[in-house]
């Protein structure tokens, strides 16, 4: 017998000393009456899904197979989806967005501070919507009436 | 006077009479899978036992395969034996098992059955082939556990199959989902990893 084929065989030996390796005594008496017990409990019972995903944990290869699938439709739907720049059209304008750069305030002359809208600005800077236009004439005129008083006689 | 009656005795339970119970217990004839349980708890039980060396945890999973069997059994065409496929399942919820356990080893090392240490063949090899004489089958045990832990799941339940169990490599293909020539190379791995492990054991 060469070498290795005796150690081979030896290592088998000892594997088989597992063999004699046994559960409590009576266990094997027990555990059919367990395990029916359990069934008729309603125990492992699942929906759909569930044993859909029990099927493929059993049978590996169809979850390799089904996860395949998966990847390769939605590679698929991304290389045949519309492109943004058709989706936008062809004058290239973005999108309405609530975020977008509004129009100069010439363009806009006519219309009230509702109207326009929160996000724009009222000429002083400021977005809130308690100034309103009254409020900014009224700042105006202010200005106007404010005269820098001098302490020197015109002569 | 009585005739003499010959007696025949009882056949074997073959694959033909699990198909018969097997398509009872699909009509929800609970007394059917018990027996197709008690026909294969050992042998399920045992290759769990060895894959998670832990009494309990070889319980629950035993449990569960059956329970997880029953319930896909509408799935189950026939077209291999019974047992395969209850072992596939079992094979496959403890090899999850292990990967969710992976931190947690654990090992019982005490449920030596008694007649091991007056089987021949045993009592041979501990005294006359190894270099420790005075090894106990207890320590040889305890190597032999910690080795079988550190191969791969895949490495150790092809061993537990082969050599433990006794299942032939188109069996274990069936069983790990894979083709006979995987089998052996793992198989081939694992026996030499054992062997290097070992070594002081097999001189």
């Amino acid at each position: 017998m060469e070498p290795s084929h005796k150690q081979t065989v030896r290592v088998e030996r000892i594997i088989a000393l597992k063999r004699f390796e046994q559960p409590p005594p009576g266990y094997f008496h027990l555990l059919p009456d367990r395990i029916i017990r359990r069934i008729e409990k309603g125990e492992g019972r699942s929906g759909f899904w569930e044993s859909w995903v029990q099927a493929l944990s059993i049978r590996p290869v169809l979850a390799y197979a089904f996860g395949l699938t998966v990847c390769g439709a939605v590679t698929v739907g991304i290389f045949y989806s519309p492109k943004p720049e058709a989706a936008a059209g062809v004058t290239g304008q973005m999108p309405a967005s609530p975020w977008a750069v509004s129009p100069p305030r010439e363009e806009m002359a006519g219309e009230s501070d509702a109207q326009r809208g929160l996000h724009v600005a009222n000429g002083f800077g400021s977005t809130n919507p308690v100034m309103s236009s009254e409020t900014a004439s009224m700042f105006e005129a202010a200005d106007e009436r404010a005269i820098p008083v001098s302490f020197f006689q015109d002569k | 006077m009585h005739a003499l009656r010959i007696v025949e005795p009882e056949p074997a339970p073959g694959p033909e009479d699990d198909l018969a119970l097997v398509r009872r217990a699909q009509r929800e004839d609970t007394a059917a899978y018990d027996e197709l349980v008690r026909r294969y708890q050992e042998r399920v039980y045992a290759t769990v036992y060895h894959m998670t060396a832990n009494h309990e945890d070889a319980n629950d999973m035993t449990q569960e395969a059956f329970i997880k069997a029953y319930r896909a059994l509408k799935t189950f065409k026939g077209d291999s034996s019974f047992y395969t496929w209850v072992y596939r399942i079992a094979v496959n919820k403890t090899i999850n098992f292990l990967k969710q356990r992976k931190n947690r080893v654990q090992m019982s090392l005490n449920d030596m059955d008694f007649n091991a240490e007056h089987d021949p063949v045993l009592v041979a090899l501990i005294s006359h082939n190894t270099p420790r004489r005075d090894l106990s089958l207890a320590e040889l045990q305890e190597k032999l556990n910690a080795a079988l832990q550190k191969l791969s799941e895949d490495h150790r339940m092809a061993v537990i199959l082969h050599d433990i169990q006794g299942l032939s490599h188109e069996e274990i293909g069936a069983i790990m989902d894979c083709n006979v020539g995987t089998v052996r190379s793992r198989l081939f791995y694992a026996r030499q990893q054992l062997q290097a492990w070992l070594a002081d054991y097999l001189k």
